[in-house]
């Protein structure tokens, strides 16, 4: 029994840990951003760390981005949404989650480096290492739209599944899994903007000019 | 930030002031987060020097600070001194050597010529391994001040194996982790109004002992469109010293300074420097128990303010007008310069001091009012003139009337010393090519001299009776500009009180080339300048030679004479040669050479005046020294990489003399002196210790009374480090002595103390010493004298 008080203690110790540990880092917002954790709003600026089970919201015309603490992934928070972050380290990777209760969100996700699972009130997708956009509307319709890479839904309710790929928008409805080809306007003008981004790599080579000054190179591939 | 680079920034020059030169490396192994340890070799003259500071800058910083340097030992040929370690994170820090010699004159090494760069150091690159590991989340290249600087960057790969507790954060080369947050696996730096510009940043770490780094990153921060923040960037020291010392002598306590010793004395001392925007703000404060109204001043006050059209100071400060007129003297009062690109106006006034000795070496301190000006014309980079005055005039009630007013035999009042009034008008002009590396200067001066005003003026009729003229002005009138009597010398001015300099200097095929010609007459004088040889005309040429980074070559000649009024009956002549090498290759042990040949010999007037020839002694006067050295950096040594620094003298002088020009030359004193400098500094790697080892032995040897003289010196010390150098305890011993024919002479110290780091930027010091000297011929000199050392700094 003692043993046994003693593992849900440290179970519960190590998940206060977890939900004490940062998991993304706030790197950008615009218009009406708020955060809260544990309920509670929260003053924040640029590039504040933001924990597990945080709470983000945009309002209208307002926009918020962050980025995973493993580097890996970028999600980015259009006009009026709302989404919960949550990651835990799973062996030498970081499992993430984005739960979108409502609005458009877009992720920037690099393979291999760890499960990244989007949650809305009907659908769950698991991407491995993607581009892909999910809308979810006031009733929580949720609708995936894959730019790059794959997706696998499921629909909690049913249990179904699905597979996106690029090019594709995806979504459950009724029960029933569709799939279809993403329509050359199918993205707004906030989306397109916010998705925009020089997402190569960047390597800068310091060097020392004849005067003795410091120079750099600077190489995108 | 700049990425950290290994240069291996390498720079050699040699310096010759007056017959003193000086000998400095560019250390090339700089570790970021320590001190810099700089080395000056006195290679002559060090009998002459009485403090050296180091000089430094960030580059492009105009605000400059001092640190002072110490001699190894008692003969002061080596000097160490430091570049604190929070300035040597920042870039590129530029330096050089003040050089202040006894009599009172500082001079810059290198010069501050316009032609002679200072020593630069360049952070190094951090050491081990570079790390992709650590990879940056902020990762917007161009941001608006508005939205703040942010630096978030994710070790998540290697958070399980980093030393977290290693971990540093430089932006722009500044070590800002103490304001950064590190949690789990992510760092955070952020300024939430960041100054505009480009900003570089860097982590560094520990990954099991190895050294890790990441790559630079860099942000173009941009003006926002709230109102700009202007930084308010401030740094300083605040110290406070207590010296004690307790003499015994056959068992008594007595007063230290009837042996030589320092008095006892506290003082505390503040430098701050302050910048906001435009403005640049300087404070130096010093006060200390040894300050005597009747003596040289000791406290220090000043306050200056650096805007871009103006520079003013008050307090104590040396004001730099040119080389005739005003530059080395220390006045305390209001100093300001107005300037604009072709033209600048420079005002001092206030009060310097004049020290005054009497026959029966009384020594008194007359304060003087001083007074200097400067206005000039044209461009430092072109052609610019300009006109200088200065005035000195002894403020009569400043000294005690003990220190100047006698009454001799028969009851009269005579001065023992007088006060006097000086006066100094001077035009100086320049023509600088850049392009051409080319630089020609001249400037003529005038001076007016009254060696006692404690009469008063002359009234008119006095005047006029001592002239035999009629004066078209009233001298009354004239007092504030000088005190006219029959005191002046001379009485009318001509061309004995009129002083000449010129100089060019070129740079061509990497030799830089310096002609210089000067000409003081008789009686020409001036207060506010440093000491210049009367009645003398002075040529020198010179030729420094750098063969790449490798080879350094300098040489030159100067000759000397005197009398040129010819208004004695002889004349000297002084003339000196002189050459030294620097050789140095990569990871070879650097050579360095040097030779001086001084001669000096007098003739008469006019030989065939049988006056002159009757009273004529001939004298030839010849020294030559020659030095050798080396040193070498054994960083191959396990365990203990040393550094060795290695120098052999030798020389004679020799003077002779004739009774009559018809006379043989008889030599009257031939001296030899050779002797060997070696300092030796070791750092343990296996320990956190430090020891420094440096011995000379010179020699000098009286041909004629075949007696030799001994000096030697020895000097150990160790220190251990405790608690990541917080605490560093020490252990020194120095012997010096002196033996001879005649006397055997010895001093021993022994030290021991205690440097303490207890919070960031605060040492405390506390040496106790021992002092004994002991004299084996007499006994009766000998003592014994203990002394107490504290100093408190804070750094901010």
């Amino acid at each position: 029994m003692k043993k046994h008080i003693l593992i849900i203690v440290a179970i519960l110790f190590l998940s206060a840990l977890l939900c004490a540990d940062t998991v993304a880092v706030l790197s950008s917002t615009k218009g009406k951003v708020s955060l809260q954790r544990k309920d509670k709003n929260m003053k924040f600026k640029n590039g504040e760390l933001l924990k597990n089970e945080d709470v983000i919201r945009t309002g209208a015309e307002s926009f918020a981005a962050y980025k995973y603490v493993d580097a890996s992934s970028q999600v980015k928070l259009f006009a009026n949404s709302l989404v919960t972050i949550s990651a835990n380290k799973s062996g030498d990777k970081l499992a993430k989650k984005v739960k979108v209760d409502k609005g458009n969100v877009y992720s920037q996700i690099k393979s291999g480096t760890g499960p990244f699972v989007v949650q809305t009130p009907t659908t769950v997708a698991s991407v491995k290492g993607t581009e892909f956009l999910t809308r979810v509307g006031e009733n929580g319709e949720s609708e995936f739209v894959v730019i790059e890479g794959e997706v696998e839904l499921e629909d909690i309710e049913t249990g179904q599944t699905g597979t996106v790929g690029a090019g594709q928008t995806g979504s459950f409805s009724g029960g029933q899994f569709n799939v279809g080809d993403t329509p050359d306007d199918g993205f707004s003008d906030e989306e397109l903007g916010g998705m925009d981004s020089t997402d190569g790599n960047t390597l800068i080579i310091p060097y020392q000019d004849k005067n003795g000054e410091s120079k750099y190179i600077r190489i995108t591939y | 930030m700049k990425k950290l680079l290994l240069t291996p920034a390498f720079f050699l020059a040699v310096f010759m002031l007056f017959g003193a030169t000086a000998l400095h490396v560019v250390p090339k192994d700089i570790v970021p987060g320590k001190d810099a340890e700089l080395l000056l070799e006195i290679t002559s003259g060090e009998a002459d020097i009485s403090a050296i500071n180091i000089v430094y800058n960030v580059i492009e910083s105009s605000i400059s600070e001092k640190e002072p340097m110490r001699p190894e030992s008692e003969d002061k040929v080596y000097w160490r001194g430091i570049i604190p370690k929070k300035v040597m994170m920042a870039s590129a820090i530029e330096y050089r050597f003040e050089m202040t010699l006894k009599n009172g004159q500082s001079v810059m090494y290198p010069e501050e010529s316009g032609m002679t760069e200072p020593f630069v150091l360049r952070p190094m690159a951090p050491s081990g391994k570079l790390s992709r590991d650590f990879v940056l989340i902020s990762d917007e290249e161009i941001v608006s001040a508005d939205e703040g600087y942010v630096l978030a960057v994710s070790f998540f790969a290697i958070a399980d194996v980093i030393d977290s507790t290693s971990i540093k954060i430089y932006v722009d080369n500044s070590d800002v982790t103490s304001k950064a947050t590190i949690e789990g696996s992510i760092l955070l730096y952020r300024e939430t109004r960041p100054r505009v510009g480009l900003r570089s940043a860097i982590v560094t770490a520990k990954i099991k002992g190895e050294n890790v780094y990441s790559e630079t990153w860099t942000t173009q921060v941009t003006p926002g469109k709230l109102s700009s923040y202007i930084p308010f960037d401030y740094r300083g020291t605040i110290n406070f010293a207590a010296n004690i010392y307790d003499v015994k002598k056959d068992d008594l306590v007595l007063d230290s300074s009837l042996f030589g010793d320092n008095q006892q004395d506290y003082s505390t001392w503040a430098d701050l420097y302050a910048s906001y925007g435009p403005v640049d703000v300087e404070t130096h404060l010093l006060f200390s128990s040894l300050e005597n109204k009747n003596e040289q001043p000791v406290n220090r006050m000043m306050l200056g303010v650096m805007l871009p059209f103006i520079n003013a100071y008050w307090g104590d400060y040396s004001p730099n007008l040119s080389d005739f007129t005003l530059r080395g003297k220390n006045v305390r009062g209001i100093y300001v310069d107005l300037f604009a690109q072709y033209m600048k106006l420079i005002v001092s006034h206030g009060e310097a001091v004049r020290k005054t000795i009497d026959e029966d070496s009384m020594t008194g301190t007359f304060k003087q009012e001083s007074f200097g000006s400067r206005l000039q014309f044209g461009s430092d980079n072109g052609l610019r003139f300009a006109f200088n005055i200065s005035r000195h005039r002894d403020i009569i009630n400043s000294l005690d009337e003990a220190y100047y007013l006698r009454m001799n035999a028969v009851g009269d009042t005579t001065y023992a010393v007088t006060a006097k009034d000086n006066a100094v008008a001077s035009f100086d002009i320049r023509l600088n090519v850049p392009d051409q590396n080319v630089m020609f200067g001249a400037e003529v001066a005038g001076s007016l001299l009254n060696t006692n005003t404690i009469p008063g003026i002359l009234t008119d009729d006095e005047m006029e009776e001592y002239l035999g003229i009629e004066l078209p002005i009233t001298l009354e009138n004239l007092t504030d500009l000088f005190v006219i009597n029959k005191n002046m010398e001379p009485f009318i001015p001509s061309k004995s009180n009129v002083a000449l300099n010129a100089y060019a200097r070129m740079y061509i095929w990497n030799n830089l080339i310096n002609v210089q010609y000067s000409s003081v007459g008789s009686a020409f004088n001036s207060y506010g300048s440093f000491f210049q040889a009367n009645d003398t005309k002075t040529l020198s040429v010179s030729d420094q030679l750098t063969i790449g980074r490798f080879l350094m070559l300098y040489g030159g000649f100067s000759k000397t004479e005197d009398n040129i009024s010819k208004f004695n009956t002889e004349t000297n002549i002084y003339e000196n040669i002189f050459a030294q090498m620097v050789l140095r290759i990569p990871n070879l042990p650097y050579l360095k050479a040097s030779y001086f040949d001084n001669v000096g010999e007098n003739s008469p007037m006019d030989e065939d005046d049988p006056m002159t020839a009757a009273m004529f002694m001939p004298n030839h006067q010849k020294s030559r020294n020659m030095s050798f050295g080396l040193g070498y950096n054994f960083t191959m040594i396990p365990y203990v990489p040393s550094q060795l620094d290695l120098s052999y003298r030798l020389g004679n002088s020799s003077n002779e003399r004739a009774a009559s020009l018809d006379d043989d030359l008889e030599l009257i004193s031939d001296n030899k002196t050779n002797g060997i400098s070696v300092t030796m500094l070791n750092r343990f790697s296996i320990l956190p210790l430090k020891t420094h080892f440096s011995y000379s032995n010179y020699k000098t040897e009286n041909i004629l009374s075949d007696k030799t003289q001994t000096n030697n010196s020895f000097y150990a010390k160790a220190d251990y480090s405790l608690w990541e150098d917080r605490i560093i305890p020490f252990v020194s011993y120095r012997n010096n002595s002196l033996s001879g024919s005649t006397q055997k002479l010895a001093y021993n110290y022994f030290n021991a103390g205690i440097d303490c780091f207890p919070i960031k930027d605060l040492s405390i010091g506390l040496d106790v010493g021992s002092k004994s000297f002991t004299n084996a011929n007499d006994s009766d000199q000998n003592y014994s004298s203990t002394t107490l050392k504290f100093l408190v700094t804070q750094r901010f």
